[in-house]
């Protein structure tokens, strides 16, 4: 499992109150692996592959590096020494000096398992509809209308075009707008709401078939 | 020293978009079979040999896509290995034969006989394609792995393949670890999920998913305690709309029962650990792979008696025949108890991948190893 | 904290330490496997109208007797190691399937019942498909010993299987009459009987084939009860006969022309035909008998409508079917072959005396001294058999019309001294066949085995 991470080469801790953010960009083509440690113990696993604004600010990933690292304070139950290390490589990304201080933010009383899911989900989702188009519109450049079609299927609803789906508007002046457009119609129709909800998938999600080349 | 031996291993099934059952048994066996230097392995389209690099390829997708024009090209660029080199070498197919009695030695493996033996849970189109080929493919084959012991004795038993000619293949699960913290909710502070069992596995007639339905109609107090998710659709459910009638009529209402839809592995993951317990109702299976999933999580298994499920994780099971109500009443009661003893002492993350470790992929992909060698 | 105990894999069976000498499990497809039944048509597997349900019943009923205590089990094949399982030494699975969808239960001592009606398994050449069950032989030789309800579908099947063969029917010990008739049916016992039978309706045979529906409906409109009928004849002589009428083994054709042509000089016979089929209730009895039973696609069909011949498609529980037979002088089969013939056999529990042919399954029970014996010649399958058997060249026995008719002339002259012991001789041989001493002897035998050889 180890050979689909890349080691970082870079890194930033961006916010440390609960939850630890920031982004790891990989020096090869898949994501980093973070790992908290406290002391020696493992306490928590995290891939680099959510979106990040500032990760996309800075040049890297088009954003697509971004980690969130839970259980900060668990480690300091377990240890004075808390790090934040790189999961291939072993090198010290960050020391954590405090735990932090529990906030209000969290959500109080049960998790549905509708909020469970969801809070899965959330870091493999994309922000908003640009970030996915930007793919899109790549895989449309690179491979045509087709596998365009193909892919989008795929990744948005995890099923295989059948016959008779719906092609590319032609008539729309530029691709922009033509992939644009594509994926609406798709985002809602019932059957992409029943399988996603509000939500979109990232560039990392297991569903995710557009070409990442040249974006990434 | 002597050169390592030459051994062709089919990866045909990695050329799948999505990746399910099957494809990820060639996957975790063709993973470590890449660093394996005792074997000159060579990955193979059936007989076409594949370059390491696609396979690899393959492998950090997780997926298939975009490997058939490769194939294609592929196809006149490499010719499949020429009879007098097959002679020579030995091949292993994970499920179905391309060719038999091509290579020196041949060996398959066998995940389970059910088309031909309840072909009442299969459609024609499976059934045909399975029926019409196992007898010969098992025949012509000088090894056969069974991924169970009941596998083994089906195989044994309805196509009189001798013993000493088959061997039990354990499948194994794994984690990734970063997959199991994100569904590692104790570590969020404050955070925990209210009540609910699961119901592993695909949802389809066999996997009996119907007997957890009848249970509540039966018991509708266990809804009141505990919500029962569906991993999956339920398109599978006949009459759906009865179904949830009839558990509304005893006091049932339909929020307590919930169909996830499609899931991630990560979400699946997440699913098992935060659950109470966990069900398997199947009526037959050549393994059962979810049982050993939820086993190595640490998760107790309401599991079905059938086939081969007793042989996968019987010490985080309590078992029943899966066509005896009152038998999965009593199991359901026990589970119910052994899941509010064991609630208070939550598991870290380092027990979770401590225990999980025996039961990955290593010891199957080692028996196969050993097999080759000794040929 | 208390130990919660989940060891418990098998909620069933025994507490540990007691084992009990002998466990006998029986199993049989779960649905009746018969001829129309498509699933198994679209597969090219077998087809067979041997009720397996039926037949183990029959085991049944005789472990009762025995007080042997016994299980079904519905699904043999999600059983890994009965072994496991069962608190028992020695495990003996009874199946009832034929080849092509034979289960075993692993781990116990297997034996298939299954009837043949051949002279001979299908041979390679023959088998239908590439399905992996396909190969009769090669499926009954999975069993441990097989069982066959006649001696010649012992001795056909013997000759393909290296596995041991038994004949063993399967026990018939219910409905039996307590003592045989002293003669034939009289006009009292026929009205007694039909007034038993109220519910059953019976329609005329109605072919003509060239206005075919037309002549149905008019016999649908002749609809009629037993008593109805009868009270048009004077002292009728009431002959029967049961059959899956989509059986194309029960060579009905030459029965309904053979009476015909007896019934021209017999004006008191009359003919109750009892046809089983999946499609009754929809007035299809005579389009089912003229399609499956005489249509031929080289010849012309004369006309045969007759008020000598009724038919009827209901259900009959057991109690009417054994006052039918109590009402029926005799039981008419013409079969070109069998694998056992539980209705014929059935029909002789009731001291019906028998008008039947001697060949296959019936050689073990069918004599003149128990019945009136039809002629039969043995001829290679024609096309039709061929075809729905998937053999070629092996024999069947066809019956002529006068061959029939002949006999019926022979049955109705008996005198009634004849008529008492054939019946009497009738009941006898179901008593010596098929009563619980052959099944219990070849059950020891096998238990006995067993227990010495420590296997199972």
């Amino acid at each position: 499992m180890i050979s689909n991470y890349s080691p970082v080469a870079a890194f930033k801790l961006e916010d440390q109150k609960d939850v630890l953010t920031g982004y790891a960009a990989p020096s090869g083509e898949s994501p980093c692996l973070l790992k908290l440690v406290g002391g020696d113990t493992p306490i928590f696993f995290a891939r680099a592959s959510g979106y990040s604004a500032s990760a996309a600010a800075d040049g890297f990933r088009s954003g697509w590096c971004g980690f969130e690292v839970h259980g900060a304070a668990q480690a300091f139950v377990v240890s004075d020494t808390v790090r934040l290390v790189c999961g291939v490589s072993g090198e010290v990304l960050a020391e954590i000096t405090e735990p932090p201080r529990t906030t209000s933010a969290s959500q109080p009383g049960a998790w549905s398992v509708t909020d469970l899911l969801s809070e899965v989900r959330r870091p493999d989702t994309s922000p908003s509809m640009d970030e996915l188009s930007r793919f899109a519109l790549n895989h449309y450049r690179r491979h045509g209308a087709r596998q365009f079609i193909e892919a989008t299927y795929e990744t948005l609803l995890g099923r295989w075009p059948d016959p008779n789906a719906p092609q590319v508007n032609e008539r729309l002046a530029d691709d922009e707008k033509k992939v644009a457009s594509y994926l609406r119609m798709i985002v809602k129709s019932e059957e992409y709401q029943a399988r996603w909800g509000a939500l979109m998938p990232g560039a990392f999600h297991p569903s995710f078939r557009y070409d990442r080349s040249g974006v990434i | 020293m002597s050169a390592p031996r030459k051994a062709v291993f089919d990866v045909s099934a990695l050329f799948e978009e999505t990746w399910t059952g099957i494809p990820n048994v060639v996957a975790a066996i063709a993973e470590r079979a890449l660093t394996d230097g005792d074997i000159d392995w060579v990955f193979t389209y059936e007989t076409i040999p594949l370059p390491r690099d696609l396979v690899r390829r393959f492998l950090r997708l997780r997926s298939g896509a975009g490997g058939l024009p490769a194939l294609s090209q592929l196809a006149w660029d490499r010719q499949p290995i020429p009879f007098d080199e097959a002679r020579s070498m030995v091949a292993v197919f994970p499920n179905i034969k391309p060719v038999r009695g091509y290579f020196g030695t041949e060996a398959i493996i066998v995940h389970d006989l059910s088309p031909v033996t309840t072909p009442q849970f299969h459609n024609a189109d499976n059934i045909f394609h399975f029926a019409n080929r196992i007898r010969e493919d098992v025949a012509t084959s000088d090894h056969v792995f069974c991924v169970s012991k009941a596998t083994m004795g089906d195989v044994h038993a309805y196509l009189e393949k001798p013993m000493e000619q088959m061997s039990v293949l354990r499948l194994g699960a794994e984690f990734d670890p970063a997959e199991l913290s994100a569904g590692l909710l104790q570590v969020r502070q404050g955070a925990h999920v209210e009540p609910y069992v699961v119901v592993i596995g695909t949802l389809e007639p066999r996997k009996n998913g119907g007997l957890v339905f009848d249970y509540l109609a039966q018991n509708p107090g266990f809804a009141h305690q505990y919500k029962m998710v569906f991993i999956g659709r339920d398109g599978w459910l006949d009459e759906k709309g009865r179904l949830m009638e009839r558990l509304h009529n005893v006091g049932v209402p339909a929020e307590r029962i919930q169909f996830t839809g499609f899931v991630s592995n990560t979400e699946r993951t997440a699913l098992l650990l935060n659950s109470a317990f966990c069900i398997y109702p199947s009526f037959f299976e050549g393994f059962g792979l979810p049982v050993l999933e939820a086993g190595a999580l640490g998760k107790i298994t309401v599991c079905s008696n059938s086939s081969s499920m007793p042989e996968v994780f019987p010490e985080q099971c309590v078992f029943f025949d899966p066509g005896e109500m009152y038998e999965f009443v009593q199991a359901m009661r026990i589970a119910e108890l052994r899941a509010a003893q064991t609630r208070s002492r939550q598991q870290s993350l380092s027990d979770i991948l401590e225990r999980a470790a025996p039961h990955g992929w290593d010891a199957c992909y080692a028996r196969v190893a050993q097999w080759v060698k000794e040929q | 904290m208390r130990k919660i105990d989940n060891s418990r894999l098998f909620w069933g069976g025994g507490g540990e330490g007691d084992k009990v000498p002998l466990r006998i499990f029986l199993s049989a497809p779960a649905k009746p496997v018969n001829e129309t039944d498509r699933a198994s048509a679209s597969q090219g597997l077998g087809r067979s109208d041997y009720s397996y349900a039926f037949a183990m019943r029959g085991f049944m009923a005789a472990l009762d007797e025995m007080e042997v205590d016994y299980t079904v089990v519905e699904r043999p094949e999600a059983v890994a190691d009965i072994r496991d399982r069962s608190d028992a030494e020695i495990n003996i699975h009874l199946g009832f399937y034929p080849p092509e969808l034979i289960r075993v239960l692993k781990g116990a001592y297997n034996i298939n019942c299954f009837a043949w009606e051949f002279d001979r398994l299908r041979s390679r050449d023959e088998i239908p498909s590439d399905h992996a069950f396909a190969d009769q032989a090669e499926m009954l030789s999975i069993a441990d010993e097989i069982w066959v309800p006649s001696e010649h579908g012992a001795a056909a099947v013997r000759e393909g299987v290296a596995k041991p063969v038994h004949r063993t029917p399967s026990p018939v010990l219910s409905n039996l009459v307590k003592r045989a008739r002293d003669h034939a049916p009289n006009a009292r016992d026929v009205d007694r009987a039909s007034r038993a039978l109220g519910a059953v309706n019976w329609v005329p045979l109605a072919i003509l084939p060239r206005v075919k529906e037309t002549v149905e409906q008019a016999a649908h409109a002749r609809t009629r009860t037993l008593q109805a009928i009868l009270s048009e004849l004077e002292s009728p002589t009431l002959y029967v006969s049961v059959l899956n009428v989509h059986d194309y083994r029960k060579q009905a054709e030459p029965m309904i022309a053979g009476f015909l042509r007896f019934a021209e000089t017999n004006p008191r016979a009359v003919l109750l035909l009892k046809l089983s089929t999946p499609f009754r209730g929809r007035g299809l009895a005579n389009r089912i008998l003229l399609e499956d039973q005489i249509a031929h696609a080289g010849r012309m069909i004369p006309p045969m409508v007759s008020e000598r011949i009724w038919l009827t498609d209901d259900v009959l529980t057991r109690e009417e079917m054994s006052h039918l037979y109590d009402a029926a002088s005799f039981y008419l089969c013409t079969s070109y072959a069998e694998g056992q013939n539980l209705p014929l056999i059935e029909a002789m529990a009731r001291g019906v005396v028998p008008v039947s042919v001697d060949h296959t399954a019936m050689r073990d029970y069918i004599s003149d001294n128990d019945a009136v014996v039809v002629p039969s010649h043995r001829r290679p399958l024609d096309l039709r058999m061929s075809h729905r058997y998937r053999m070629v060249g092996t024999a069947m026995n066809v019956v002529e019309p006068s061959d029939l008719a002949h006999a019926l002339a022979t049955a109705q002259a008996l005198s009634p001294e004849a008529y008492a012991h054939k019946s009497a001789a009738a009941l006898a041989e179901v008593q010596n066949q098929f009563g619980l001493a052959p099944f219990a002897d070849r059950l020891n035998a096998v238990v006995e085995r067993l227990a010495a050889g420590g296997q199972a």
